[in-house]
């Protein structure tokens, strides 16, 4: 390699800075040398594709808004990782319509690092294993249970270690992994599992059991000659090599495919909730058994932390003036009250309950399953956006998943059933329906009133489920700032806005724990309900001061 | 979806105020977009945003688009001005360095925007397959810049010199347009 081209490269690259004199003399060659000239286009206009090409797709929110894309839309977009998939799959598949518009972005490498063994006339994918050559991070590691694992290669991840895309063999024990999708993996030892893609394993020995949340349906589990596709919800698979597999579904229903050798589906059943079925991928046969549900996998504990807060803390955030406030430690006659007198409660929609310990802390639990919950202020509230205004949504927040899931939602009343929002906070994901970077936080601010547009902050990757995270997001003048744990972790110049404070604000419904009102089908997608728990809402018609946000985040008290 | 009268087709479209046609010129414009952009921007959360800068700028600006032009040479000339600002805004410890990148990147605009003019979606995704073909050792390098090591990392963890990498670096690419040119024919 000529030299002159390698320091270039590396003066480029912010690798090395080279010295005066030899600037002078890179640059004179650059100009008057045109073969070097090409050479070194060559090099880094290639750089440019290996780097974008190997990445998984970019999350365009602002575009997308713009553009008013919705999933449905997206569906019609032929992305890479879409094609290549489609193009590795000859075989066919349960699909309902619209679920498959996306392969996963962040996996889309491996998936194409396994098309040589997908395409049509070579080895189908349920053989063999397949090389990962850029492993993406997939999950976390929520629980170790007296985990052994096999010597040799293979991932061993550690209780809130990232998992990446890899081998997991255990010898013995239980492990639990919550995919950024918000599927929740547990798998019981002896086990030998690949993780190929966010939305799909293969799995040559082992007990499976998955829970599939809303948004992340088409969870596959690949196994020698068949394959289980999750269709909503929950269900145990127990694989023994040379046995015939057992699967049971407890609650929604699972696809589950006999495969041929050349990889099409040659016997399929569709497995509903609370029956089993054992399957023998050799003599092509399904048969229904007597459900056992003992002898799978049960859904693991995961006792959340709780959270304690410092004697004071109601005192400092009422110093702090909120506009509302609700500790969720009094609940009456289906309502949390405000802490402050003439303002508004928030009326509880669904299952949402109270939850806490015995004589400390209190909080709103929302539990898994039911999209209805909700909490609902009474009456409205204008946030102030006018020119130099802003205001603040503070909470304490524990994700039971990793889904996609609204937390606080400002929704523009006059606008009606259309549900235009003014803000949002919410927790973000990757999945089939969102190509957001997982275990974050996103932060909107919209005016006028849409369902698309506005500004978005995000944190990256700072979210992690089963903790308590305190979480502002407000916007201070021309800024929106999002905080968590009393950290600023994105911030964005605000859209301009008129001058006129009337003009620039709306009566607002506040809705947590959910992004609209709506029913439910058709409308699934758009209510991205929490699991979790919600503490000290409050909501102020000023941006907080970091000092402030600070403060409010230390005075939690360690257990 | 990607010859000219499909991008006129949806130019159409937006002028009629289908905005989201627009979603089909992203589509076949943005993995050359983020490449061209790449080759000159060192981290890919800075190539994304500005590539998503520059859509929502053409987007804003169709007016100004004439339809005789390459659209992806219009979308490129926007890109340069936010790589201008961007570069400007970006804090460098050494001025110095500062001045001489954007010298080389001055000296450089006329050929690399000849050179980017053909580069399309199609053949950026053909890379993978190259990739998959190149050697164990080369295809370790070729990944190491993604994963964030720098050369110097690298050279350790592969026991060898950094020219040594850089070489490997260089001997990857050549297989690589090697490959790629025999992919296109």
């Amino acid at each position: 390699m000529d030299k002159d081209l390698r320091d270039l490269l590396a003066a480029w690259l912010s690798e090395e800075e080279p010295s005066e004199e030899r600037r002078v003399a890179l640059l004179a060659r650059l100009r008057e040398d045109a073969a070097f000239r090409r050479a070194f286009i060559d090099e880094i206009r290639l750089l440019g594709m290996l780097k974008v090409v190997q990445s998984s797709e970019p999350r365009w929110l602002r575009l997308e808004d713009e553009l008013g894309w919705s999933v449905e839309e997206r569906a019609t977009v032929d992305s890479l990782s879409h094609r290549v998939l489609e193009a590795a799959r000859p075989r066919s598949r349960w699909r309902r319509s619209g679920q498959r518009w996306l392969a996963v972005a962040a996996a889309a490498l491996v998936a194409l690092s396994i098309y040589p063994f997908l395409r049509p006339g070579k080895t189908p994918e349920t053989k063999g294993t397949v090389p990962v050559e850029n492993p993406v991070e997939l999950a976390t590691a929520v629980k170790l249970d007296n985990v052994e694992w096999e010597p040799g290669e293979g991932l061993q991840p550690e209780v809130g270690g990232i998992v990446t895309a890899g081998r997991l063999h255990l010898r013995s024990g239980r492990l639990t992994l919550a995919f950024f999708s918000g599927v929740l993996l547990t798998m019981e030892g002896p086990a030998d599992v690949e993780l190929r893609t966010m939305d799909r394993v293969f799995c040559q020995q082992g007990k499976l059991r998955a829970r599939v949340p809303l948004g992340a349906e088409g969870f596959t589990v690949l196994a020698p000659g068949y394959e289980v596709v999750d269709l909503g919800t929950e269900f145990g698979l127990n694989l023994t090599p040379g046995r015939p597999a057992d699967l049971m579904v407890f609650k929604g229903e699972a696809a589950l495919s006999v495969l041929g050798s050349n990889g099409h589906s040659v016997h399929s059943a569709l497995v509903q909730h609370h029956k089993a079925v054992e399957v023998d991928p050799g003599a092509a046969r399904i048969q229904e058994v007597a459900p056992q549900q003992a002898r799978f996998v049960p859904v693991p504990e995961l006792p959340p932390p709780n959270l304690e807060l410092a004697p004071d803390y109601p005192a400092e955030v009422l110093a702090a003036k909120p506009w509302g406030y609700w500790r969720f430690e009094q609940w009456s006659s289906g309502r949390v009250p405000n802490e402050l007198a003439d303002r508004p409660s928030l009326r509880v929609l669904g299952g949402v309950r109270q939850d806490g310990t015995p004589e400390g802390n209190h909080w709103a639990l929302f539990q898994a399953d039911d999209p209805k919950q909700a909490l609902l202020m009474d009456g409205s509230w204008s946030p102030p956006r006018g020119l130099g205004q802003g205001y603040a949504l503070e909470l304490w927040v524990q994700a039971d998943s990793l889904g996609q899931n609204a937390l606080v939602s400002l929704i523009d009343r006059e606008h009606g059933a259309d549900e235009h929002h003014v803000s949002l906070l919410e927790l973000t994901a990757r999945s089939q329906r969102s190509l957001f970077e997982p275990c974050a936080v996103r932060f909107l601010d919209r005016w006028p009133p849409s369902l698309s547009g506005g500004v978005n902050v995000f944190s990256r990757r700072s979210f992690m489920p089963a903790l308590w995270h305190h979480v502002v997001g407000q916007k201070a003048g021309e800024s929106l700032e999002l905080y968590i744990d009393g950290r600023l972790v994105g911030s964005s110049p605000a859209a301009p806005n008129p001058p006129d404070p009337l003009a620039a604000t709306t009566p607002c419904w506040l809705l947590v724990g959910r992004l609209k009102q709506r029913a439910l089908p058709p409308q699934t997608g758009e209510i991205r309900p929490f699991e979790g728990r919600i503490d000290e809402l409050a909501v102020y018609d000023r941006p907080l001061t970091v000092e402030e946000i600070r403060h409010h985040a230390g005075l939690r008290v360690e257990q | 979806m990607g010859g000219r009268l499909d991008i006129e087709a949806a130019l159409d479209e937006i002028e009629r105020g289908r905005t989201d046609a627009f979603s089909r010129v992203v589509h076949v414009y943005a993995l050359p977009l983020r490449s061209y952009l790449a080759s000159q921007v060192h981290h890919l959360e800075d190539v994304d945003d500005l590539a998503q800068e520059v859509f929502l700028t053409a987007l804003r600006s169709l007016s100004g688009y004439r339809r005789d032009e390459d659209f992806g040479a219009w979308l490129r000339g926007i890109a340069r001005n936010k790589l201008r600002n961007y570069f400007r805004s970006t804090s460098r410890r050494n001025q110095a360095m500062q001045r001489f990148r954007e010298e080389v990147a001055r000296t450089l605009e006329e050929d690399l925007e000849q050179a980017a003019a053909s580069d399309r979606a199609d053949l950026i995704e053909r890379l993978l397959r190259c990739i998959a073909q190149l050697p164990e050792r080369l295809r370790r390098v070729v990944r190491a810049g993604l994963d964030g090591n720098r050369p110097v990392e690298l050279a350790q963890a592969m026991a060898t010199t950094v020219g040594a990498i850089y070489n490997l670096h260089y001997r990857a690419h050549q297989l690589l347009r090697d490959c790629l040119e025999k992919e296109s024919n």
